[in-house]
C-alpha cells in the first residue's frame, strides 16, 4: 500500500517544515499570521492522521488485523555487531506503525490542533507569539516521531527531543527565573531517567546486537533470549528501561518536575504536560512490555502504586489550580503504570487515550480561567466564576465526571478495566499466599478512585461556585469563543471515547492481534512458541465479545476461557462493588466540604494533626526540599572538591616543580661559575662577542621571531627535500 | 589533475607554510590577512577533494593504497628523509585522519575570519596561525614516527607565541604552562620513539605494529606504552594533566581558543589511535582499565569543575576536558562502536567547541568581561545569536539530532558492547565494564546540568541595564557561526554519510590488528 508511507512522511514533514519556517520567518509574519500558519498546519496534520486512521481501519476490515504492522527500517548507526538479521552491524531507525501508533497519532494530532486553536486566543499580544507556535509545531513533529518508533534507539532520540520541546516551552517566559529553573529541572530529571534507559539499552545491545523492538520481542518472547541472558539480568534490564518512562511520565521518584513545569503557558501544560508527552512514558512501557519479566512488572507496579498515592494526596491540598491538576495527572499516570504492572496492557493504553481527552479539557478550562484572571492561578483568588464563564464551567464539570469514572463517560470504561485487572492480580496473589503487601495493588487504586472526584470537585467548587474572592479580577472575567470551542469538542470526546463503537477500543485491541499476526508470519519461529505475547497480553475482545453471545456459544466459550480471563471477569465484579459509586461519594463529599470556599478546611486546620497533614500535602511531602538537600548538596560538594583539587593540588604541584627546576638551574649555574668557569673563561670572551651579535636578533620584535622561526623550519624542510632528491 | 592528486597531501601540509611566509613578507596588513584567508580557504577546498568518491575509494583499496594493512591508507608518498636512521618523509591519509584533516582545514578558515579584526601585529598573528596549520596538517598526515614528532613540535611553538603575545593579562603564565606541560608530554613521546627505533630500526608507523611483536620484555613494553599514553593524555588533555587547558583558554584570544580546542586537542586522541594503541595493543588490552578509569574520571571531574566555574570561558574549557574523557573511554574499550564513537566525538567536539569559544568571544567583544554572574538576559537584545548559541549548547550536551549525541551514544553503546565483543571482554568481567559505562552515562546528566545552567545565567532572565543595547551579531560573526551550526545538524542527522563511512574501514582494520 503506497499511500501509507507517503502519509507518514507527510505527517512528520509538515510540522517540521512549519516549525522551521516559523523559526526563520516568524518575526516577519507577525502576530496573527504565524499563528494561523501553525494552526493551519496542525489541522492539516490532523487531517492526515484521519486519513491514516481511515486507511488503517479499511485495511484491517478488509484483511483483518492479522496482516500485521507496517514496518520500515533505516540503517543509521554502525556498531559493528553482526547479530541482527537485516542490516548487519547497524543500529536501526524503524518506522513501526500498528493500530496503537495509528490511534495515538490521531489523538495527539487532535489535541494538538485544538491546543493550537486555543493558543490563538491565549497567546494574543505575547511578544514571542510566533516562537510559541514554532515550538508547538516542533513538538508535534517530535511526538509523531516518537509514536511511530520501532526501535529503542529511536525512542531514546525522540524522548530527548520531546524533552527539548518541553524545556523550551516550560521556560517560554524566559524573563521569569522560576520558569527557566523549572525548565532545567524538567530536562535534568528526564535525563536522570534516560541514564537508566541508556544503560538498559547498552546491555541489550551488548547481548543481542540490536535495538529494534520487533526483533527483541521475537528473541525474548520466543524464549531464545533466556539462553543468553539470565532471568535476573533481564529483570534488571526491564527496570532500567522503565526508568526512562518514569522520568518522562513523572513517576515517583522522578515526579517532582511536573508540578514545577506548570510555569509554562497553560496550552502547553494541556498538550505536553497532561495529554501527550507525559503519557509517552507509558507508551514506552507498552512498547517494552514483552521485555519486562514478571518481577520487573512487579517493580513497575510498586512505582505506579506509590505515585498514585503521592499524586492523589498532594492534589488535595494544592493552592494553585494548575499544580493541583498536575498532581492529578501524576496520579492518573500512576494508574496507567500500575496497569502495566498488573498486566493490563489494554487497560493502560485505553486509559492513556481517554485520559488525554479529559485532561486536555480540564487544562484548557483552567487556561481559560487563568487567562481571564490575568495569569493568576491561585485558587484563593477565584470563586463564583460560573456566571461569568458558563461554557468553561460546564465542560470542566464534564471533564471531572469523566475522570472520576462516572458511568457512561469515557473514564468509567478505562478505569474500570484497570481496577478489574488490579483486582484479578490481587486475587491471584492472595490465592498463591504471596505477601499481603500485594493486596495494595488493588487497595491503593481503589482509594484513589474515591480521592479523584474529591480533589476535582474541590477545584470546581473553589473556582466556579461560591462568591468571588477577588472582586477586581472577577469584574473583567469572561470567555472568548475561540477558546471555548476546543473545550466543547474535547468534552464531546470525553463522553464518547470509551464506547466500543468508537475506534479507540477496537484499535487498541487490534494491536495485540496484529502483533500476533506478525509473529505468526515469522517463518523461522517454532510455531509452538510463536505467540510470545499470548500469556501476557489478556485481550479486550474476550470480554466485549462474550457479552453479546448467548446460549451454547457462550457456554462453549466459558469452557475455552482461560483461568486468567475468568479471574479478570471476577475482577470486574469486585471493581464494581468497590468503586461503583466512588464518583458520587467523592463529588458529594467535595461539594459538602468546599461549598463555602476554604471555610471548612480552614476551621479543620485549627486541629493540629490535620494542619500538619495539610502542610505536608501542600508542600508535596517535601520531596523537592529533600532532593535539593541531598542531590544538589552532593553535587555542590563534588564540585567544590573537584575545583579544589585543580586549584590546590595539581596546580601548586606543577608550580612547585617549575620552581624546583629553577632552583636546580641556579645551583647548577653556581657550580658552573665556581668550578668550570675558570677553565672556560678564556673561551667566554669569544662567545661574548658572538652573543652581542645574537642579541640583535633578540630585540623583542615579534616579526623577527616569527620570521626566524619560519626561516629555520623552511631551511630544515628544504634540506629534507634536497636530501630526498639527491637520493 | 593527476599531479594534484598525487601530491595533494603534501600540498595540504606545505601550502599553509608558503602562506605563512608570504604573510610575513607582505608589508600591507590588509593584503596579509587576505592572503592568510585565501591560503586557508584553498587548503579547505583542496581537503574537500578527499571526500569525492570518484577520486578516492574509501570502502575498498584505492589505486594508491598502501600495500599493507588491508589497504585503507591512501595517497601514500614515501621519500627518504634521513637515511642513516631510516627516517622517511612518509605521508598518507586514512579514515582516521581524513575527518580530522577536513575539520582542521575548516576550523582554521573560521578562526582566521574570527580573528579578522586583530590589530596587534596582525601579520605576525596570521603568519603564526598558518604555521600552526602546517604543523597540525603534518601531524595528522605523517605516517613516519619521527616526521609525526617533528610536526607535533612545529605545532607547539606557534601556539606558545600566539598565547604568549596576543593573550590576556596572565598570558605569560598560561603560555609557559602550556609549553611546559606539552613539552614534558613530548619528551615522554620522544623517549618512547627512541626506544622503539632502537629495537626495530624502523619508524614506519604502518609497519611498526608487526615489527614490534615480541621485541621488548613485558615490563619494558608497559613502560613504553605508558610513556606514549602519558604524552598523548597531556595533549588530550585528561586528568591529572589537564590544568594547562583552562588557563591557556582563558588567556588565549578567541581564534586561538577555537583552534586549540577544536584541533590541537584532537592530536591527543589521534596519537592514541594512530600510535599508542596499535603499537602496543597487548598493553592497551591489558591496561584497558587504566585508560577507561582515567576516561570516566575525567568525564565526571571535568563536568563537576565546569559546574563550579564563574568564568564563561573556563566553563567551556572544562566541558572540553569532560568531553575528551569520553573520547578516552571510547578508545580504551576497543569495539567498533566505541572507537567510531571516539572518532566521531573528536569531530563533533571540534565543531561544538570551536563554536562555543567563538560564542564566548562574541560576548567578550561586547561586554569586555566573561563573568557569568554579571551576564543575563542577552536573549532580549541578541535573539539570533541566542538561537545559534542554544543550538550549539544543545549539540554540545548531546541532544539527539545534533552532532554531540552520536559520539556520546556510540561510545556508550560501544562500552557496553565491550562486555560481549572485542578484545576487552576476554580479559575483564562484565560487571566491571558495565560500571564504567554506568558512571560515564551519569556524565550526561551533569553535562545537561552545567550547560543549561550556563544557558540560563547568560541568556535568559531580565537583562541588566548595561546588557539591554548589545548589537546583534554582524555578517562576519554569522559567517563563522552558521557553518558550524549547519554542520552540527548535518552530522547529527547523517552520522553515517558524513564521518563514519570514511572511518569505518580504518576502524575495522585497526580492530582486526588488535585481535
Amino acid at each position: 500500500m503506497p499511500t501509507l508511507p507517503i502519509l507518514i512522511i507527510l505527517l512528520l514533514a509538515l510540522p517540521l517544515c512549519a516549525s522551521i519556517v516559523l523559526l526563520i520567518f516568524g518575526r516577519r509574519f507577525g502576530e496573527p499570521f504565524s499563528g494561523y500558519l501553525g494552526t493551519g498546519v496542525s489541522v492539516v496534520t490532523y487531517g492526515i492522521t484521519t486519513a491514516i486512521l481511515v486507511t488503517w481501519i479499511y485495511k484491517s476490515a478488509m484483511w483483518g488485523y492479522e496482516t500485521g504492522p507496517y514496518i520500515d527500517f533505516i540503517r543509521w548507526l554502525p556498531i559493528g555487531i553482526y547479530a541482527g538479521q537485516r542490516d548487519p552491524g547497524f543500529l536501526e531507525l524503524t518506522i513501526y506503525v500498528d493500530s496503537l501508533a495509528v490511534v495515538m497519532v490521531s489523538m495527539v494530532a487532535f489535541v494538538s490542533a485544538l491546543v493550537h486553536l486555543f493558543s490563538l486566543g491565549y497567546m494574543k499580544n505575547d511578544p514571542r507569539y510566533a516562537q510559541f507556535f514554532c515550538y508547538l509545531s516542533l513538538f508535534s513533529f517530535c511526538m509523531m516521531g516518537l509514536l511511530i518508533s520501532g526501535s529503542l534507539l529511536q525512542l531514546l532520540i525522540f524522548f530527548e527531543l520531546v524533552g527539548l520541546c518541553s524545556y523550551l516551552l516550560i521556560g517560554f517566559w524566559r524573563e521569569k527565573k522560576a520558569a527557566s529553573a523549572a525548565a532545567i529541572k524538567a530536562f535534568v530529571m528526564n535525563r536522570i531517567g534516560d541514564v537508566g534507559f541508556i544503560v538498559g539499552l547498552g546491555i541489550i545491545v551488548a547481548y543481542f546486537g540490536t535495538a529494534t523492538l520487533p526483533d527483541l520481542w521475537l528473541i525474548l518472547g520466543s524464549g531464545a533470549g533466556e539462553k543468553v541472558m539470565s532471568y535476573g539480568l533481564l529483570t534488571t534490564v526491564g527496570v532500567l528501561l522503565s526508568f526512562g518512562a518514569f522520568g518522562k511520565s513523572a513517576q515517583f521518584p522522578l515526579h517532582t518536575w511536573l508540578p514545577d513545569a506548570m510555569a509554562g503557558p497553560t496550552p502547553v501544560s494541556a498538550l505536553i504536560h497532561a495529554a501527550t508527552m507525559v503519557a509517552a512514558g507509558v507508551f514506552l512501557l507498552a512498547r517494552i512490555y514483552p521485555i519486562l519479566t514478571p518481577d520487573a512488572r512487579l517493580f513497575v507496579l510498586m512505582i505506579g502504586a506509590t505515585t498514585i498515592l503521592i499524586g492523589s494526596l498532594c492534589a488535595l491540598a494544592q493552592r494553585d489550580l494548575k499544580k493541583a491538576l498536575a498532581f492529578s495527572t501524576i496520579s492518573q499516570l500512576g494508574y496507567m503504570v500500575l496497569a502495566i504492572g498488573v498486566g493490563s496492557w489494554t487497560g493502560a493504553m485505553f486509559h492513556l487515550l481517554t485520559h488525554a481527552f479529559f485532561k486536555a479539557l480540564l487544562f484548557l478550562g483552567a487556561g481559560n480561567v487563568i487567562h481571564t484572571m490575568h495569569h493568576d492561578g491561585r485558587l484563593e483568588h477565584f470563586g463564583g466564576l460560573f456566571r461569568r464563564m458558563p461554557v468553561t464551567a460546564i465542560t470542566f464539570a464534564i471533564g471531572i465526571l469523566a475522570m472520576s469514572g462516572a458511568p457512561f463517560l469515557s473514564g468509567f470504561f478505562s478505569k474500570e478495566m484497570i481496577l478489574a485487572h488490579a483486582a484479578a492480580y490481587a486475587g491471584l496473589a492472595g490465592e498463591q499466599h504471596r505477601t499481603l503487601l500485594l493486596q495494595l495493588a488493588l487497595w491503593i487504586p481503589v482509594m484513589a478512585a474515591y480521592l479523584t472526584p474529591l480533589y476535582l470537585t474541590r477545584l470546581w467548587m473553589l473556582t466556579f461556585a461560591g462568591k468571588p474572592r477577588k472582586r477586581k479580577l472577577y469584574k473583567h472575567a469572561g470567555e472568548a469563543g475561540i477558546m471555548s470551542f476546543p473545550l466543547v469538542l474535547l468534552a464531546g470526546m470525553s463522553i464518547v471515547a470509551g464506547y466500543s463503537w468508537f475506534p479507540i477500543q477496537s484499535l487498541v485491541d487490534g494491536t495485540i492481534r496484529e502483533t500476533r499476526g506478525y509473529f505468526h508470519a515469522m517463518p523461522q519461529l517454532d510455531p509452538a512458541r510463536a505467540d510470545p505475547l499470548a500469556s501476557v497480553w489478556p485481550t479486550l475482545s474476550t470480554f466485549t465479545e462474550t457479552t453479546v453471545e448467548t446460549g451454547e456459544v457462550a457456554e462453549a466459550r466459558e469452557v475455552a476461557r482461560s483461568p486468567v480471563e475468568r479471574r479478570v471477569e471476577q475482577g470486574y465484579e469486585t471493581a464494581h462493588a468497590l468503586t461503583g459509586w466512588a464518583w458520587l461519594v467523592g463529588i458529594v463529599c467535595g461539594v459538602a466540604v468546599w461549598s463555602r470556599g476554604f471555610a471548612v478546611t480552614d476551621r479543620l486546620a485549627r486541629f493540629a494533626p490535620f494542619a500538619v497533614i495539610r502542610h505536608c500535602l501542600t508542600h508535596r511531602f517535601y520531596f523537592d526540599d529533600l532532593y535539593d538537600l541531598v542531590f544538589f548538596g552532593a553535587a555542590q560538594i563534588a564540585t567544590a572538591v573537584a575545583v579544589a583539587i585543580d586549584r590546590f593540588v595539581i596546580d601548586p604541584f606543577i608550580d612547585a616543580v617549575a620552581k624546583m627546576t629553577g632552583v636546580i638551574g641556579r645551583v647548577c649555574a653556581k657550580m658552573d661559575d665556581a668550578a668550570v668557569d675558570g677553565v672556560v673563561r678564556g673561551i667566554t670572551a669569544t662567545v661574548w662577542q658572538g652573543g652581542g651579535a645574537m642579541r640583535l636578533t633578540q630585540n623583542g620584535r615579534i616579526r623577527v621571531y616569527v620570521a626566524s622561526a619560519s626561516a629555520i623550519i623552511v631551511l630544515v624542510l628544504v634540506a629534507v627535500v634536497i636530501v630526498g632528491l639527491v637520493r | 589533475m593527476e599531479l594534484i592528486r598525487q601530491n595533494l597531501l603534501s600540498i595540504l601540509i606545505f601550502l599553509p607554510l608558503a602562506g605563512s611566509i608570504a604573510v610575513a613578507l607582505i608589508r600591507n596588513h590588509r593584503a596579509g590577512r587576505a592572503v592568510a584567508l585565501g591560503t586557508s580557504t584553498a587548503v579547505l577546498v583542496l581537503s574537500m577533494l578527499l571526500v569525492i568518491p570518484a577520486l578516492f575509494d574509501w570502502t575498498h583499496a584505492g589505486p594508491y593504497a598502501y600495500e599493507q594493512q588491508g589497504g585503507v591508507v591512501q595517497l601514500v608518498q614515501r621519500i627518504a628523509w634521513i637515511p642513516s636512521i631510516n627516517a622517511e618523509y612518509l605521508i598518507g591519509v586514512d579514515g582516521l585522519s581524513m575527518p580530522l584533516v577536513i575539520l582542521s582545514a575548516l576550523v582554521f578558515v573560521l578562526a582566521i575570519v574570527a580573528g579578522w579584526k586583530t590589530d596587534k601585529l596582525p601579520r605576525a598573528f596570521f603568519s603564526l596561525i598558518l604555521l600552526l596549520q602546517c604543523g597540525v596538517m603534518g601531524s595528522f598526515l605523517a605516517l613516519d614516527f619521527l616526521l609525526f614528532f617533528v610536526f607535533f613540535e612545529v605545532s607547539l611553538l606557534p601556539m606558545y607565541f600566539l598565547i604568549g603575545i596576543w593573550g590576556g593579562p596572565r598570558r605569560e603564565y598560561a603560555a609557559i604552562k602550556f609549553f611546559i606541560y606539552t613539552f614534558v608530554g613530548s619528551i615522554a613521546i620522544l623517549i618512547g620513539l627512541i626506544a622503539i627505533y632502537l629495537a626495530t630500526n624502523s619508524l614506519d608507523l604502518i609497519a611498526l605494529p608487526e615489527q614490534l611483536v615480541g621485541k621488548f620484555s613485558p615490563v619494558a613494553r608497559a613502560c613504553i606504552f605508558f610513556l606514549l599514553l602519558g604524552g598523548f593524555l597531556v595533549k588530550l588533555p585528561s586528568f591529572p594533566f589537564h590544568t594547562w587547558l583552562p588557563d591557556a583558554h582563558v588567556e588565549a584570544p578567541t581564534p586561538i581558543s577555537m583552534i586549540l580546542a577544536a584541533v590541537l586537542l584532537k592530536l591527543g586522541g589521534y596519537g592514541l589511535l594512530r600510535i599508542a594503541i596499535p603499537l602496543f595493543s597487548d598493553c592497551a588490552i591489558q591496561f584497558w582499565w587504566v585508560m577507561a578509569g582515567i576516561g570516566v574520571f575525567t568525564i565526571l571531574f571535568g563536568a563537576f569543575c565546569a559546574l563550579g566555574q564563574t568564568d564563561f570561558k573556563r566553563l567551556i574549557a572544562y566541558s572540553s576536558v569532560s568531553h575528551m574523557g569520553l573520547v578516552l573511554l571510547g578508545v580504551s574499550m576497543m569495539t567498533t562502536a566505541s572507537i567510531s564513537g571516539a572518532i566521531f566525538m573528536m569531530v563533533a567536539h571540534g565543531i561544538t567547541s570551536a563554536a562555543l569559544f567563538f560564542i564566548v568571544g562574541v560576548i567578550y567583544d561586547r561586554v569586555h568581561h566573561r563573568d557569568i554572574a554579571r551576564m543575563g538576559g542577552i536573549a532580549t537584545s541578541m535573539p539570533m545569536y541566542t538561537r545559534l548559541s542554544a543550538l550549539i549548547i544543545f549539540a554540545s550536551l548531546g541532544l539527539p539530532g545534533l552532532c554531540g549525541f552520536v559520539g556520546e551514544i556510540l561510545v556508550l553503546m560501544g562500552t557496553f558492547a565491550a562486555s560481549s565483543y572485542g578484545p576487552i571482554h576476554a580479559v575483564a568481567p562484565r560487571w566491571a565494564i558495565w560500571m564504567f559505562g554506568v558512571f560515564a552515562t551519569f556524565g550526561i546528566v551533569l553535562t545537561a546540568g552545567y550547560m543549561l545552567w550556563m544557558l540560563q545565567r547568560v541568556y535568559l532572565g531580565k537583562p541588566a541595564s548595561d546588557l539591554k543595547q548589545l548589537p546583534e551579531i554582524d555578517t562576519r560573526e554569522s559567517l563563522v557561526l552558521w557553518p558550524l551550526c549547519v554542520l552540527a545538524i548535518v552530522l547529527g542527522v547523517l552520522p553515517w554519510a558524513t564521518v563514519l563511512v570514511f572511518s569505518g574501514s580504518t576502524v575495522d582494520a585497526l580492530l582486526k590488528a588488535l585481535s
